[in-house]
This record gives structure tokens, sequence and C-alpha cells, in this order.
């Protein structure tokens, strides 16, 4: 796989968002087929649009050249973030293993047997902000009946229609599933980073659902096969067409396709989806420190509350860059941290700026266990000086002599991650979910684009003014044994 | 702007893409049979694909990887891999170092630095540039990266640091699927070539010199022995390529490349590995098997796979009967090839080919109460394969999921490119993986599968590996040899209710016997090692 600096963030965006909670308004049916605007000077496909009665909008993104091959997938507009009641973390991600075990036509497995037998790869994911499903098959599966080998079979449409609409399960199953969740966690957590983002969470967000991961508590985990009612009360809410889209991308025709999934989903019933607040978050945060029980490289991670991502402000172009200007090959930051001090193994961003709400930026460093054996929590304290000047430095990114010209290739840069990252129906289809959500705009990924576009160096110093200071800072460490007291990270200004 | 049409560039690409078409169309799938429409003025080691990408797409296979490793010398072949991207090349008065390196390729996006991926056989370098850029990336980067190496003293060091970082601390103490499954590639093709990681060993990282990166290079890194795969068909573009590659090196008689050692395994063996802060217990098994791409029996075995165990999947046996139906972990899989990248890739990654091959399952981590019941379970299922085979039906299906699998495969350009590169290294250029991948698999019979399991999979020579928590390897030790304490879930913990329905009954009956199943592995074939023993040099303490 390639390795993308900004590439990679914006891979994760699929860590995106439901901008608006409140219900989409109910639109009538649009019945032309036309792209909804002219067509788009970046994004290199067309893109057809339409709404059904209920609220459902459709994207279809013809990509001829990824012959037979479609990827039909359902971004929801929910993730993590919408978990709201304490106790019950981890419901978002444990419903998107429970939609898989849909009983279809009333049969235990139905549904997942008939993906089987239409040979459709099938996966989902989880995120802060979205819940992202997403089949991929042969393009003549999508309407059905389909004769295959084990007999006909409906197309994925339906199969798809029917779990969104009509979701069947019976607890044993949802019990059993809620025990692999549990296995899912015990691997993630073997993983030191991943500890350390589980108990920062909290201590930055002590009032939003940001606050837990995606995941959940190992807690909740525990109890989820008990968290039978929850689960459904989450479904109800947030499975509804009014927060849920359909993007397909892929050698398909629309016009052959828009009857046939109007057909299927426009008995879908919308509901209304609750609210997320947004409280203030406090910024007084003390030091996280994790104790791992192994002799480890130690890891320092240090965190800038950020805002909510909005498309086309410059804003959140400027945080789109955030990762070529600090911890890319080509950052003083990096270069200064790897190359020339040599005092940390890895250096690397740990989150998207694409999200819903007020989130962080989070920026995470190995160290060499060699040195800290040599010089205990000292050494920590130097690298964490040395990423927060680096960081807070660009308030002043418009004064080096460079920046314009440093800008307009990272400029160059971005363009290019975004088209290399286009390589598959699927990729295709995550990124036009992650950015479409804000304001249901099928252009959106143009106007992203263009605001990059027209990023000025002086836009970088008001975000890093506004955002990168002591207020907004958090620091968390993680090393074998306790952190010494005299040396702890301080939360006073380090310049 | 993007996706215009380049005239004739369509060609080999067009063919390839209409095969995925020929999932139920019989005309099409008669297409397979002519093979690859290879331009015919290529050279033998080059494939193109076509592609309407503003952005090429390139891929260059070295034909040598930590299997040529200098003895003693371990990591090698993975330094030199870094060091010919971040150790300085060009004029010596003025490198292009990693740092300028970085520069010149920023405006053309991230994919543009050249990514390298050291394996056991092989060495391959990825890349993916502008159009227009193409003729400044070749002069600035490619043509001195390959022929004008510097391999600055202090990039050495700095790497060699990172290297044994990456072994010290991340693989042994933080990854603990990992660990397991590339002990397990060790711990079963020891005693060959190929039983030492590829990043190399702490002992032979710490030994490697300049001198061993020039000596290597010199005998390895020679065009005329490496393979090139690339969306580029323009001749003229395709030819500045080609020129940047090394061509004063020596290059390798062909006698003297390293050949398969098929190890040899008697009996059953066990390494349990320890962690200190393992939360659950991973498990494994495997054994070498003759069998590789372009051999009449690998896509009968493929299938066979496929329905066993396949790769992160709810379609396979194990998956369905460990994971969905009893919930004891996230996943449990089996492969008849080697495997890069996993526990993190959903798909094989192209690019990683190998002579010596082997079957091994994987069992993602249990609760540790109940690593003992499903070592067994996981035998009892090879085991019971391997006598019942697969009914037609069965086959059917696995044939189904195995087509679905090619959507995969072929998702991409740089994936369809790996696999041309592969096709190369197994010498099947002209029967490539993808192109007839759908037709070998409709062709299959129920005959041909359930052969291929009794020829080639077996339960009397395995070996086991085990992850575990420091506290818990010596009773599990213990109870594994002597065949006690076998723990499953209670029908509480499966949340069943009495009475029992019938389905859940005959589960219950299913894990009696697989707790009564004999797994034979006598104590003083059991070997425990810390995680920090591993991984020292090629031997693992306590086995021989």
């Amino acid at each position: 796989m390639k390795h993308l600096s900004l590439g990679a963030a914006v891979c994760l965006l699929l860590l995106a968002l439901s901008a608006s909670a409140q219900v989409v308004p109910q639109r009538r049916s649009v019945l032309a087929h036309k792209p909804a605007k002219p067509p788009a000077k970046f994004f290199p496909y067309p893109i057809y649009e339409r709404t059904l009665g209920n609220g459902l909008r459709i994207l279809i993104v013809p990509t001829p050249e990824f012959k037979n091959m479609v990827s039909y997938t359902t971004p929801v507009f929910a993730g993590s973030r919408n978990e709201t009641e304490k106790g019950k973390t981890g419901l978002a991600h444990l419903f998107e293993h429970i939609m898989f075990r849909h009983e279809y036509n009333g049969v235990a497995g139905g549904y997942q047997d008939m993906m089987d037998r239409l040979g459709c790869y099938n996966n989902a994911f989880t995120s802060y902000d979205i819940t992202f499903y997403h089949p991929f098959t042969f393009a003549q599966n999508l309407v059905g009946p389909v004769q295959t080998p084990q007999g006909p079979a409906p197309g994925v449409i339906e199969l798809e229609a029917s779990r969104f609409k009509d979701l069947k399960l019976d607890q044993k199953t949802f019990q059993v599933e809620a025990g692999a969740v549990l296995g899912e966690y015990r691997r993630i957590y073997s993983f030191p980073a991943q500890k350390m983002i589980e108990q920062m969470s909290p201590v930055a967000f002590p009032n939003h659902p940001y606050g837990h991961t995606i995941i959940g508590y190992l807690d909740d985990v525990e109890k989820m096969p008990q968290a039978w009612d929850a689960a459904w009360q989450f479904f109800r809410n947030y499975y509804t067409p009014n927060d849920v889209a359909l993007i397909v991308v892929g050698d398909v025709n629309p016009h052959h396709l828009f009857p046939a999934i109007e057909k299927a989903y426009a008995d879908w019933k919308p509901v209304p989806t609750p609210k997320i607040p947004t409280p203030h978050e406090p910024r007084d945060e003390k030091p996280v420190h994790v104790d791992w029980e192994a002799e480890v490289a130690p890891r320092l991670m240090v965190a800038y509350h950020t805002p909510a991502f909005h498309p086309g402000t410059p804003e959140s172009a400027v945080a789109l860059v955030l990762d070529e200007l600090l911890t890319s090959r080509s950052a003083p930051l990096y270069q200064k941290l790897r190359y020339q001090k040599q005092s940390v193994t890895s250096f690397a961003t740990y989150t998207s700026p694409v999200s819903t709400d007020p989130h962080w930026m989070l920026l995470g460093a190995e160290l060499s266990l060699e040195r800290f054996q040599k010089d205990g929590a000292k050494y920590v304290d130097e690298v964490r000086y040395d990423i927060v000047n680096g960081t807070e430095a660009l308030k002043n990114f418009s004064k080096d002599p460079n920046a314009a010209r440093t800008l307009e290739v990272i400029k160059s840069k971005v363009k290019n991650d975004f088209l290399a990252q286009w390589d598959t129906t699927d990729s295709i289809a995550e990124t036009l979910a992650t950015f479409y959500r804000f304001n249901r705009d099928p252009h959106v990924l143009d106007t992203l684009l263009q605001s990059v576009e027209e990023l000025q160096p002086a836009d970088i110093d008001d975000y890093a003014a506004k955002y990168f200071n002591r207020e907004g800072r958090l620091v968390g460490t993680l090393w074998h044994g306790p952190q010494p007291p005299d040396t702890a990270p301080k939360k006073t200004e380090v310049r | 702007m993007k996706k215009t049409v380049h005239g004739t560039q369509y060609s080999v690409l067009s063919f390839l893409l209409v095969l995925v078409g020929v999932t139920l169309s019989p005309a099409q799938q008669a297409l397979t049979k002519h093979g690859p429409a290879a331009a015919p003025e290529l050279p033998a080691n080059v494939v193109t694909l076509a592609s309407p990408s503003p952005l090429y797409e390139v891929q260059i296979m070295v034909r040598a990887g930590s299997a040529e490793d200098p003895r003693g010398k371990q990591g090698t072949a993975s330094l030199l891999g870094r060091m010919m991207l971040e150790g300085g090349f060009g004029d010596p008065k003025y490198p292009v170092t990693k740092e300028k390196l970085a520069e010149i390729t920023r405006p053309w996006g991230e994919a543009a630095y050249p990514q390298v991926r050291v394996e056991k056989e092989t060495t391959t370098f990825s890349m993916t540039v502008p159009r227009d850029a193409f003729p400044q990336f070749v002069a600035r980067v490619l043509k001195p990266m390959f022929t004008q190496p510097l391999f600055l003293q202090a990039e050495l060091e700095r790497i060699r640091k990172e290297a044994l970082v990456g072994i010290r601390s991340n693989l042994r103490f933080e990854q603990q699927e990992q660990l397991g499954l590339l002990a397990l590639d060790d711990y079963v093709l020891q005693g060959t070539a190929f039983g030492h990681l590829a990043q190399g060993t702490v002992e032979g990282l710490q030994a490697v010199t300049r001198d061993d990166l020039q000596a290597y290079y010199k005998q390895n890194y020679h065009a005329p022995d490496m393979f090139v795969a690339a969306s580029i068909t323009d001749p003229g573009t395709l030819k500045l390529l080609l020129s940047s590659l090394p061509t004063s090196a020596g290059g390798p008689p062909e006698s003297r490349r390293t050949k398969a050692t098929t190890p040899t395994l008697t009996g059953h063996r066990l390494l349990i590995i320890t962690q200190p802060n393992a939360i659950a217990t991973g498990l494994h098994l495997g054994f070498p098997i003759p069998v590789r791409r372009g051999d009449p029996d690998y896509w009968p075995l493929f299938v066979a796979n496929v329905f066993l165990g396949v790769h992160r999947d709810s379609f396979g046996r194990l998956y369905k009967d460990i994971r969905e139906e009893r919930g004891y972990n996230y996943g449990d899989y089996s492969y008849i090839e080697y495997y890069a990248a996993r526990p993190y890739a959903l798909f094989p990654p192209p690019g990683t080919p190998r002579d010596q091959q082997y079957f091994s399952m994987w069992i993602r981590p249990v609760g540790h109460p109940y690593a003992h019941f499903i070592l067994k379970a996981m035998t009892w299922e090879l085991d019971n394969f391997i006598k019942n085979g697969m009914t037609r039906e069965q086959v059917e299906a696995a044939k189904q999921k195995a087509r679905t699998l090619y959507l995969n495969y072929a998702d991409s350009k740089g994936r369809q490119l790996g696999y041309r590169l592969d096709d190369m290294f197994y010498g099947m250029k002209d029967h490539a993986y993808l192109v007839d991948m759908l037709a070998n698999i409709d062709r299959l019979t129920a005959e041909q599968v359930n052969a291929a399991i009794k020829k080639y999979l077996q339960v009397a020579n395995l070996k086991y590996l085990i992850v575990t928590s420091e506290s818990m390897a010596q009773k599990l030790a213990d109870d594994i040899a002597t065949d006690s304490n076998v723990q499953s879930k209670t029908p509480a913990e499966y949340h069943i209710s009495e009475p029992a329905p019938p389905e859940k009954q005959k589960m219950l009956a299913q894990d009696e016997e697989w707790k009564a199943y004999k797994l034979k592995i006598p104590r003083e074939n059991i070997t425990i090692v810390k995680a920090e023993q591993m991984f020292e040099s090629s031997a693992i303490p306590g086995v021989k």
C-alpha cells in the first residue's frame, strides 16, 4: 500500500461526519437523470444525483475503466460521536457488525449467504462520525434476480435495502457478535498508540462523545451482549433515509439504476435524528501517562484542539495541509526530529482533520529506548519541547521568505495525492462520502480543492495563532514504568 | 482532463479489464485462453498495462531479498533497500540526500517518493508519478538512484538504529499478531536461507557494513535480472524508464541464485512465545507444501483453502465455527501461500512471491483460558477437512467466493501491475495469474479440489506457534503435553438458555468432540521463549 502523508489523512477521512443532525427536508424525487451541476473541474468523473421522497440521497458515479466492477456503498452519517449514553460506548461499531447478520427472508444468516452466492465482497468500517458499508461486486449483480451456481439470488440493491430498511436478527446472534467485538478490542489494544488515545480522549473531551474511542471502553465492550435494547435504539435513531446516502461508483449506467434503487428504498420511512450537543470542553487538561507493561520505545503525543471541518473554508483548507507542514518528510519539524537530532524514530499525525464537531490534531512520536534508559524523562521533555515549538511556530509561517513557494508546492502535492488515491471504486466512493455529508453537495471535492488552491501563507499563521497554543494543548506519554513526578511534562509555556 | 483515452494504450489493459466481465459469459471466458497481448518489442522482463490516469505507476522488482543476506549479516537486503532511497545518490559532491529526494518529489505527490518492500526472495520498488513530470523524475530520481547509490555511512547508522527499534520494540512487544505471524514464518522455514526475518536479525543488522551493501548491490541489482511493470505504453517513455536501471553490475549467474530448499518437519512441535502484556493468546500452525503458482494443483488448492479459511472473510469454515458461531475471537483463517502485510492487509499484497511456500492457519487471539481448547479445535478442523473433503455444493460455493476475490485482487492498476511482476517471477508471463484467474476457477471440478486436499494437506507433521502472556505459558505447555485442563465456554458464556435448541446442542456436542481430540505434542517438543529472545539471530533459542 502506498504511504501517503496527506493522502493517508484523506483516506482516514472516512472519519468524517454528519454535519447536520437535523432532519433533511423531504423532497420530491428529481426525475431528470443528468449531472446535478456542470462537469466537475477537478473530480474526474460525472456525478448523477437524485433524492427520494423520504430524503434518501443517491449519487451515481460511472467509472467505466473499472470494467464490470461496482462499489455499492451506504455511508451512515453516524459513528461513535453519536454514542451519548454513559456506559454504552461502542454501539456504532457494534451495529456495523450486526448489520451483516440480517435475517433476509427470515432465514438466519440469509443476507450474507445471498451476498456470498452473488459473489459480492462485503465489508464496512466505523469512525467517529460515519459508518461506511461498501459491498463491491460485478456490475451485473446489482439488479436481481441473478442466476448463480447455487440458484437464483436477489440483486445487491434489494439485499442492501432489506437490511437497512428492515433489519431482522435474533438476540442470541447479537450476543455472539458482541463477543466478537471483544476479540477486536483485544487485538487493537496491544498497540501503545491506541492505549494512549483511549486515555487521552476523555481528558480532552470530558463532555463530548469524542471522549471515548470508536471501539468503546473495555467495560462497555464486555457488557455489550447485554446492550440489545440500547443497540436497537441506536439503529432506530440513525439508520434512517435522511441520515444515510447511497454512493454507487463503478461501471454502471445511472439511467438503469435509479428506477431499481427507487423501487427498493422508496418505502423506507424517515425519522428525525437526535441532535448531538457540542459542549464547551475545558482547556486545563492534566498530562496523561500510560504505564506500559513491557519495555517498549517510549511514546509521546502532543494534541491540539481543532475546529469542526467545513469544506471550502480557509480554515478547513489549512487543516488539509497541516500534515504536510508538520509531519511529512519535507516538513522542518519532521526533519529536525527524525534527521537532524534523530531524537525520534517515527513522527506522524494520528488524526483526520475532517471532523463533524471540534476535535483534535494528534501528533505522535516514537522515541529511542536506548536514550530513554540513559536520560530518562528529560529526554522525553526535550522532544516535547521541539514538537510544541515546531507546531506553534506555524503562526509565523508567512514570515519565511520561501513561504509562498512552499505553499504552492504543497498545493500541487495535495492535488496529486487526491488523484493517486482514486485508484479503486471503493476509494472514490469513500472520499466522496467523507466530504459529501457536510452540505450534501455532490461537487464538494471541487469546492474543497479550490479552497486549497486559494490558500495564502497568512491563512496558516491565522490558524496556528488561533489553535496551536498552550490553552489548546494536551500531552500524553507512554513508557514502561510510572511517570516520574519531578520531570513530568509541565503545562508551562516552553518558550 | 484526467480520464482521456490515450489511443492505442488500451491494448493490454482493455484486454485485462474485459476479463473481469468474464464472470458469466462463455464467449468472454474463451478470451482467457489467448493470454495477454504483450507488445512484441518489449524485453522479456518488462510488462506494461495501459491506463487513462494522468499518473504513471511503476514497479520494479529485484530478484533478490533476505535469502541472499550474507551469513551473519541478516538484514543486508533490507538495509540496502532503504539505503537505495535514503542513503544518498548521484554526484557525491552534490548528493541527492533523503531531504533533497523529498523536496524533488514533493510537488508530484506522496506516491512519487519511491517505496521499497524487501521480502525473502525479492526487493520491489514502486512509485506513482504525474505523466508530465516523468522525464524529470527519471533524470533526477530514478536513474541516479539505481545507478549511482552513495551508501552514506551516517544514513546507514540512522537506518540501522531504526531497524533495531523495529525488532526490539515494535515487533516483540507491541504487535502481538504480527509477532506470531512473522515468527511462524521463521519457525516453519527454519534451517533454510528463508528462516530469518526479511528485515534482518538483531545480530545481523549490527554486523552489516557499507561494504556489505555495496557487494550485495553489485551482485543483485542488475537490469537484465530485474522485472519491470508499468502503466506506461508510450515507447519513448518506456525506453526512458528502462534506461534508468543499473547495467554495470555483474549480476549473479542463474546457478548462484538461492534455490528454495524445503525444510524437513517431523511430528508435532510447538513454540510458545511469551509477551509480558499479552491480554489474549494467538494460535498458529504451519507446514511446507510444494505447490506454488503455475502448478496444476494451485487452483484446486486455492479453492479448497477459500472454503476452509479465506483471509479476513466470514465465508471460511474456521471463521464460521470459531468466531461466528462461538464468538471466541475476531477471525480465523488459513493460507496456501505466504501472505505478507498481515494483520493489516485485507488482500495479499502482490510483489511478494516465493519459491518455497507453506500451508498455515491463523487463529486470532482468544481469551487465555480457551487457548488449549481452540488449539485442538483448529487441528480437528484441518483433520476433518482432509478426511471428509468438500461436497459438490461446497466446491461450487467456494468457487463463487474465489471469483469474488478476483475483484479485490484486480481492483487497482497498482495491484494489476504487482501481479504481473509476480507472473514473471513464477515464469508465467504468458499465463498471467489475474488474466486467467476466473477461467481457472470456473473449470475446476469437485474431484480435483478434493484430490488436492488429500494430496497436500496433512496433520501428521505440524509446527504450532502460540503467542501468550508470560504468566500463562508454563501451565499451557504442561496442559497441552498432558492433555489436561481443556476449557471451552460454558452454555451460559455462549448465551444458551435451557433447554438448548437443537443447533446449539449440536454445537455443544461438537465442543466435546474437540475437547477429546488428541494433539499429541510431547513436552520435549514444546519450547517456551520470551519475545525478547526472538529474532536475535537466525536461531530460535531451544529449537533445533
